[in-house]
């Protein structure tokens, strides 16, 4: 089953108020505050909001901050420890799920798709940062694995299945909208030119628009049905959840434009400084969960930005935040200073 | 020449073909070739050159090492260099310690730990992280380097070490999450990791090819082992993990190599033995045939050294395939050479299978005594000729039994004395041989046997005792108190009472039938499995019905029939009509839930058995043993939080075999 997040405990607030310049600046110190704090010395990044474990996405996202923030040290031992212990799968794909408290630590051989871009996106930016040949040669293996294994048309869609195992349904496929990371597919139809890379990105467009036309926000978890239409899975929560949060941050990441997308999120999540809505249920039963995790403002600071507001702050990263909120900070402060430097 | 060391590659073109590490004699001149690439040697093997060199200077033959070292001017000071690398201080000292022994003037280089390697960076610091296993550090200390010094590349010897170390983990971790295809595949990629010294990775991907299907390549695999490697604890342990996985043939083959390169040692001969010996052990419960060679050598190996246990094992092999002449032999065999007596049980079973009973109970009546088995079997064949039932009684049978019977409290054999007595028209015997019975091992037939006895000896009193006793327990008895107790039963009656139901239908076919036959044919519907036939036939005794206990009798039965028709519902909204206390409804009830329920699992209808069980909950709690079988329904029908939250109930109350063996499943179901 693929991970659904549970965060525990309160979170001691540490509000440091945020530069306003030398962005690039405070960008580094908040990488390097992740470093220190979150990844292993032997390369193991470790989810401290889940238990102490490690997962494809957490290494690929690691991954994709070092290429992007040119840390090669960094790059090559986090790579190292993902090929050796995750990149174990017959098929080419990466194994998602590792816990050092068990025996065999791969508790799960299951995939998770957006692991898999991850990975395969840092290592395509990788090999051109630093001309390493070995490191393309991994992407290409990966985005191919990825392309033989994990596509399904179903209806008008074109789909990424979420891991190879458990999301086939009778009448249609368990989909997770948040495993569209917009600009991994395209670093992906550049590394291996082929229609389908072009064919999921405007089906994933086409699923967020269809899906905010549908629900109020994006469910973490949707079945596509074979007529196109969705409906809420049997067995996954009905809401828009730790997963979903990332798709306004992976919109702006890819520069895509979907304006009713972000519009519906940044509605939903209220003013910075607050306590972040990281659960909101669908079903209009149950409560709304909120995180005081500081991270989160990041993401509203992203949209802030992309709606040309005047005085945004920044936050930089305080050791105190877990690491899933840590990364969703270091990605949107990048795709910040990147697409909005003058905010 | 110094080198001694075997490092064979299977470059997977290769397994395709038969190995090219072929006779021991051509690779023992392949690995006396000096090779260059041999740079990357581990660690073990150049111990074993360095122990042999040693022993050769204590033997005074410096002489011949003074004019090698003429030879060669320069020693080899790779492994020296190999060691201060690892900061292998050790065997560091070990090695200069072998080389001054070799040339004394030689003087152990300056730049030792500090290698002008790597294009004029020093090394040491990302050898010493090697050598801890900190690989993914090596590889980060590299990429900065290249960063900040454009001018560095790593070594070929760090690169080729820490590709090798780092497939290791690879092959470690796939060949754990069972990733068969990944393992053969990393395999390929780092021909290294299939060596002599590394012989566990050979093990695993042999044991992949297997896993895939491709029985063939995996036994190539243990073929170049065996065929490559010289340490015999290395190729008996091959030859064990090769028998775990491969059928007979394959391992035969495997088996004549590691004959023909170990020949007959001692440790060779026993795990041989031991190996053909558990493979016949294996197929005791079934499985498939040993391989026809395989048999026929172990049937020689137990013919030679006269082996009473081998010769045992072999009668057990040949009667589970039903082959009883050969068993007999066998166990005959065993019983000459000393196995004793488990010997004869075998062949008293042989010797009944063969049709010989005659043969079989003479010699079980001569060791009945020393064992349980063979009593038993004794007894059966007794009980076979002792008659009854229509034919004439044995008495001579009759008499032996009932010493046995006696001498060993057997209640099962008094029960059959007590019948042949019936038949003798000796109830007085009878009632005595029946009361043994109940004293010995309390059982409803032994109970229904004596009921009988008595009414024929119009005994009202002893009757009415045991009845009272009985009719809550057995619908059999209870059945007799409803034909108007003390009354000699009717013809039907007892044939429903000794369970022989088609001659009770076939009494009870007639047109015209008594109030109590047409209830004794309704029971005897019932137990024939005719539910229709049996409800209505309920439902005209009911009708007809004279009195509260006839009408409650049949009532009884009506619902137990619809219980067994799958009508829970009707039967517990008829069961509040009935005229039975609450007490009673509530204890029949759910006896009658608790036997359906147990039935419905053993046939596998897993959804029906907790229907029944939940039926049995709405009047009276599960006792433990249903409700462990609830568990385990649940269980069986995928319903895991259920089964889970069952067995850990029960478990608090009282941990048992199945409630641990419950959760165990659930929790390793729950890891995959």
């Amino acid at each position: 089953m693929i991970w659904v997040k549970a965060f525990l405990g309160a979170m001691v607030m540490v509000v440091g108020l945020s530069a306003m310049s030398h962005a690039r600046d405070s960008l580094q110190r908040s990488w390097e505050v992740f470093q220190e704090v979150h990844v292993a010395a032997d390369g193991r990044v470790v989810d401290d909001g889940n238990a102490g474990i490690s997962h494809s996405e957490s290494q690929g996202y690691t991954l994709l901050l070092a290429a992007e923030l040119d840390s090669p040290g960094v790059f090559a031992r986090v790579w190292t420890w993902t090929r050796n212990n995750l990149l174990i799968r017959d098929d080419g794909l990466v194994a998602w799920r590792y816990d050092p408290e068990s025996q065999p630590p791969i508790t799960d051989v299951n995939n998770a798709s957006d692991g898999d871009l991850l990975i395969a996106h840092a290592l395509s930016l990788a090999a051109k940062r630093w001309q390493r040949q070995d490191y393309r040669e991994a992407a290409e293996d990966l985005a191919l694995a990825i392309r033989n294994n994990l596509v399904r048309e179903v209806g008008p869609y074109t789909l990424l299945i979420p891991g190879s195992e458990g999301f086939d349904q009778d009448d249609g496929l368990v989909v997770n909208p948040s495993y569209w990371i917009f600009a991994s597919l395209e670093e992906m139809q550049e590394l291996d030119p082929d229609p389908t890379w072009q064919a999921l990105i405007d089906s994933g467009r086409e699923l967020l628009r269809d899906l905010i036309a549908t629900y109020p926000l994006i469910p973490d978890w949707v079945v596509v049905q074979a007529d196109g239409s969705f409906a809420p899975t049997e067995d996954l929560p009905w809401e828009s959840g730790y997963n979903a949060l990332r798709v306004p941050l992976y919109l702006a990441g890819g520069g895509v434009e979907e304006a009713e997308v972000p519009g519906a999120f940044a509605r939903s999540w209220g003013d910075e400084g607050t306590p972040f809505p990281v659960i909101q249920p669908l079903d209009g039963e149950a409560e709304v969960e909120f995180n005081d995790d500081p991270a989160y403002d990041a993401l509203r600071q992203l949209l802030a930005c992309a709606r040309q507001e005047q005085g945004v702050g920044q936050r930089s990263l305080s050791p105190e935040s877990f690491y899933y909120p840590a990364t969703l900070l270091l990605l949107s402060n990048l795709y910040r200073d990147r697409g909005f430097p003058e905010c | 020449m110094l080198r001694r060391w075997c490092r064979w590659l299977i470059a997977m073109g290769m397994l395709a073909l038969p190995l090219m590490l072929g006779q021991p004699n051509q690779l023992h001149a392949q690995n006396e070739e000096p090779e260059s690439t041999e740079e990357t040697v581990a660690p073990q093997v150049q111990e074993e050159a360095e122990s042999e060199e040693d022993s050769g200077a204590s033997d005074g033959s410096g002489e011949s090492a003074a004019a090698q070292a003429e030879e060669d001017d320069a020693l080899d000071e790779t492994a020296l260099r190999y060691y201060a690398r690892m900061r292998d201080l050790e065997r560091l000292e070990a090695e200069i310690r072998r080389l001054r022994s070799i040339d004394p003037t030689w003087q152990p280089p300056d730049d030792l730990f500090n290698p002008d390697a790597g294009g004029g960076f020093d090394e040491s610091p990302l050898w010493n992280l090697f050598a801890e296993g900190r690989y993914a550090e090596v590889r980060e200390s590299i990429a900065e380097l290249q960063q900040t010094s454009p001018g560095y590349s790593p070594s070929e010897e760090l690169l080729e070490q820490l590709d090798l170390a780092e497939a290791q983990e690879r092959l470690r971790a796939a060949a754990q999450a069972e990733q068969w295809g990944r393992v053969i595949e990393l395999s390929r990629e780092e021909p290294a990791l299939i060596s002599c010294e590394r012989v566990d990775n050979a093990w695993t991907v042999a044991e992949a090819f297997v896993r895939m299907e491709r029985p063939n390549q995996g036994a190539e695999v243990y073929r170049g082992i065996l065929s490559t490697c010289n340490d015999e604890s290395v190729l008996l342990a091959t030859l064990q993990k090769a028998s775990e996985l491969l059928d007979d043939e394959r391992l035969i083959a495997l088996d004549a190599l590691v004959e023909r390169r170990l020949g007959q040692t001692e440790e060779a001969a026993r795990v041989r033995e031991d190996l053909r010996r558990g493979r016949l052990a294996e197929r005791l419960s079934g499985g498939e045939d040993l391989a026809p060679e395989l048999l026929q050598g172990l049937q020689g190996e137990a013919r030679e050294g006269q082996d009473a246990e081998l010769a045992l094992t072999l009668g057990w092999y040949f009667a589970e395939r039903r082959s009883w002449a050969d068993a007999n032999s066998w166990f005959q065999a065993a019983q000459d050479w000393g196995a004793g007596i488990d010997a004869v049980e075998g062949r008293v079973l042989a010797l009944m299978r063969l049709g010989r009973t005659g043969d079989a109970e003479a010699l079980a009546s001569r060791h009945a005594s020393s064992s349980p088995a063979i009593y038993r079997s004794y007894i059966g064949l007794l009980t076979g000729r002792l008659g009854g039932d229509g034919k004439p009684v044995n008495l001579e049978v009759a008499a032996k039994l009932a010493e046995y019977a006696e001498r060993n409290r057997d209640a099962s054999t008094a029960l059959a004395l007590g019948w042949a007595a019936m038949e003798l028209e000796e109830p007085y015997a009878a009632e005595a041989w029946f009361r043994q019975s109940l004293n010995w091992r309390e059982s409803e037939d032994a109970a229904v046997g004596l009921a009988v006895a008595l009414q024929q000896l119009g005994d009202q009193a002893g009757f009415d005792a045991l009845a009272a006793e009985w009719a809550g327990r057995s619908s059999r008895i209870a059945e007799m108190l409803g034909d108007g107790g003390g009354g000699a039963p009717s013809a039907a009656a007892t044939a429903l009472q000794r369970g022989q139901i088609a001659s009770c239908l076939q009494l009870t076919s007639g047109p015209s039938l008594s109030g109590g036959d047409r209830s004794v044919r309704a029971w005897c519907l019932l137990e024939a499995d005719r539910s229709a036939e049996a409800m209505a036939t309920f439902q005209q005794v009911m009708a007809e019905a004279r009195d509260e206990e006839a009408y409650a009798q049949a009532s009884y039965g009506y619902l137990l029939t619809l219980l067994q028709r799958g009508q829970v519902d009707e039967a517990m909204q008829q069961m509040h009509a009935l005229p039975m206390t609450a007490e009673q409804k509530q204890e029949v009830f759910s006896q009658a839930m608790a036997n359906m329920a147990s039935a419905a699992f053993d046939n596998g209808d897993y959804q029906q058995s907790l229907r029944l069980m939940e039926a049995h909950q709405r009047v009276a709690p599960l006792p433990r043993y249903l409700a462990e079988l609830q568990g385990w329904a649940y269980l069986n029908s995928n319903q895991f939080e259920r089964a889970r939250t069952t067995f850990k109930r029960l478990d608090q109350q009282m941990s048992t075999r199945d409630t641990q063996l419950g959760l165990r499943l659930l929790k390793e179901r729950e890891l995959k």
